[in-house]
């Protein structure tokens, strides 16, 4: 990738190239669209072509953004990330300077948020991985053998180094444990990698949830487009109700859920599930993947809301765990396709998770994830005993 | 005979690996591998310290901690925890619970065998 800082002024091609492939544009794709060859637009997009009047318009338009964001100074939003890059830092760079790097290289500007994306994606991942290992008893169960027999070969061969008075019998007893242990370690290992890593091993198991991609996406993008929904979505303090008239509830659920925390939205979690109440994509709700192997609890709205297609089911709940977490919940089921004669609808529920919500009036609806890890034993939704 | 020392554990080789360098020390060591019936064992024989694994078949450490402590019998009996999860989440519901110390597998023998030896010598 070729990064040029040389020039300071604004560089409309850089950044009209820049806002492309963010939007995951193939340079050919958008040449069709605007009506121009790719070969003009790559001459625009290195800046050796002028951009202006209605074709700047036309390609402001095509990718969602103001004509301005593409001729006007640093673009706010990548100077915003870059912020949010720097606040992590002990001793962070002034703001100016971040305006000022994002005007004279924009590249290298994006290449900072890039990667601190990434380092956020990958520390969102460790932190699952975490949550994954605290919420999976099976999983918790596979690592306890794994350590529990890496212990028992530490202690036996610490042993064996250190005393050098044992006699005969302990020596051939503790060398058998050791070669037992070694069988078991292997053994357990091997299944701790099966878990972690299943497309590792032979045969095809289910992505995650979360690696599904909603079928919806691109419309949804299209129909509320990133930059004035990220801005209408923040002056309604990301509360989907206040944003009720802007599209239909289901695809507003889907669209704030997609809305980058990089962009200074709040993390938003997104479940789906089919008619039969079966998950069919979970993200950003941590253990919520569980749903997949033991059932998800039937308290959740987003199966609430099965019963009731069409009307937007609110609800704060609450899940077991010390402090407790409170989530709060929109979820609305609606018809996937329009109706049919003679056939039955086929529905579909949808659900926007958000995090940390304000003390409410009404009291939580105590929930949890799946009934075999919920120490709510009394609860009347029950349908399996805990293992808790 | 050396001070007693009860260790509820259910993996059989550290249980052995254990009992020997404790043994070797000059301990008494009793075992018990159950969870459930931790508790009956104690009534009939109360050691001197007892180091206990958090997941046990039947009933987990944590619970039969909160069972101890609650016991005025037990409230002051020194109790080193051992557990294969070695989250700050663990610890702190050992340490609150009432756990003297807390330990994270693998530990190596030096470790449990300083805990015991510097536990019991007063």
């Amino acid at each position: 990738m070729a990064i040029s800082d040389s020039h300071h002024q604004v560089r409309p091609g850089a950044r009209l190239r820049d806002l492309r492939i963010q939007a995951g544009l193939r340079q050919v794709n958008l040449a069709e669209t605007l009506g121009i060859s790719a070969s003009y637009l790559n001459l625009i997009e290195h800046d050796r072509r002028r951009i202006a009047g209605k074709l700047l318009v036309r390609a402001a338009d095509a990718l969602g953004v103001s004509p301005a964001r593409l001729t006007e100074g640093a673009d706010p939003d990548l100077v915003a990330r870059m912020q949010t890059a720097a606040a992590g830092m002990d001793d962070p760079p002034d703001a100016a300077s971040a305006t000022d790097l994002a005007t004279r290289a924009p590249r290298w500007a994006h290449l900072i948020a890039h990667q601190h994306r990434q380092i956020a994606a990958l520390e969102s991942q460790v932190q699952e991985l975490g949550d994954r290992l605290h919420y999976d008893p099976d999983l918790a169960s596979t690592l306890h053998d794994v350590i529990s027999t890496a212990t028992a070969i530490r202690s036996t061969a610490a042993i064996l180094t250190e005393d050098e008075t044992l006699d005969a019998d302990w020596l051939a007893r503790f060398h058998r444990n050791i070669h037992e242990d070694a069988i078991r370690l292997a053994v357990s290992s091997d299944r701790l990698i099966a878990k972690l890593d299943p497309q590792g091993r032979e045969g095809q198991p289910s992505p995650p949830l979360e690696a599904r991609p909603l079928p919806q996406a691109d419309a949804d993008a299209k129909a509320l487009r990133t930059d004035p929904f990220l801005r209408a979505a923040r002056e309604a303090g990301f509360d989907p109700a206040r944003l009720a008239g802007l599209a239909p509830p289901a695809q507003l659920l889907r669209r704030l859920a997609s809305l980058s925390v990089d962009d200074g939205a709040p993390k938003m979690g997104l479940v789906v599930c089919d008619g039969a109440g079966v998950v069919t994509h979970a993200a950003g709700v941590p253990g919520f993947d569980l749903a997949r192997q033991g059932g998800a609890c039937a308290l959740w709205p987003v199966f609430t809301a099965l019963g009731q297609p069409g009307r937007v089911v609110e609800a704060t709940v609450e899940l077991p765990g010390d402090p407790a977490k409170r989530l709060r919940c929109h979820a609305i089921a609606e018809a996937r396709s329009p109706a049919h004669f003679g056939h039955p609808p086929v529905i579909e529920a949808t659900m926007l998770v958000q995090f940390d919500p304000p003390e409410g009036s009404s009291a939580p609806l105590p929930i949890g994830l799946t009934c075999r890890i919920c120490p709510r034993h009394a609860c009347a939704a029950r349908r399996e005993p805990s293992v808790l | 005979m050396g001070k007693k020392v009860l260790l509820v554990e259910d993996e059989p080789n550290i249980i052995e690996a254990i009992s020997f360098i404790l043994s070797r020390d000059g301990f008494t060591v009793h075992t018990h591998e159950d969870g459930m019936t931790v508790m009956d064992k104690l009534n009939v024989q109360t050691p001197d310290m007892i180091i206990l694994d958090v997941m046990l078949p039947g009933r987990s450490g944590f619970d039969i901690l909160r069972d101890l402590r609650a016991d005025p019998r037990f409230e002051t009996l020194p109790v080193l925890m051992l557990t294969a999860r070695g989250q700050t989440h663990d610890r702190e519901l050992a340490l609150r619970l009432g756990a003297n110390h807390f330990m994270t597998k693998p530990f190596s023998n030096s470790d449990i065998r300083d805990h015991v030896r510097e536990t019991l010598a007063s």
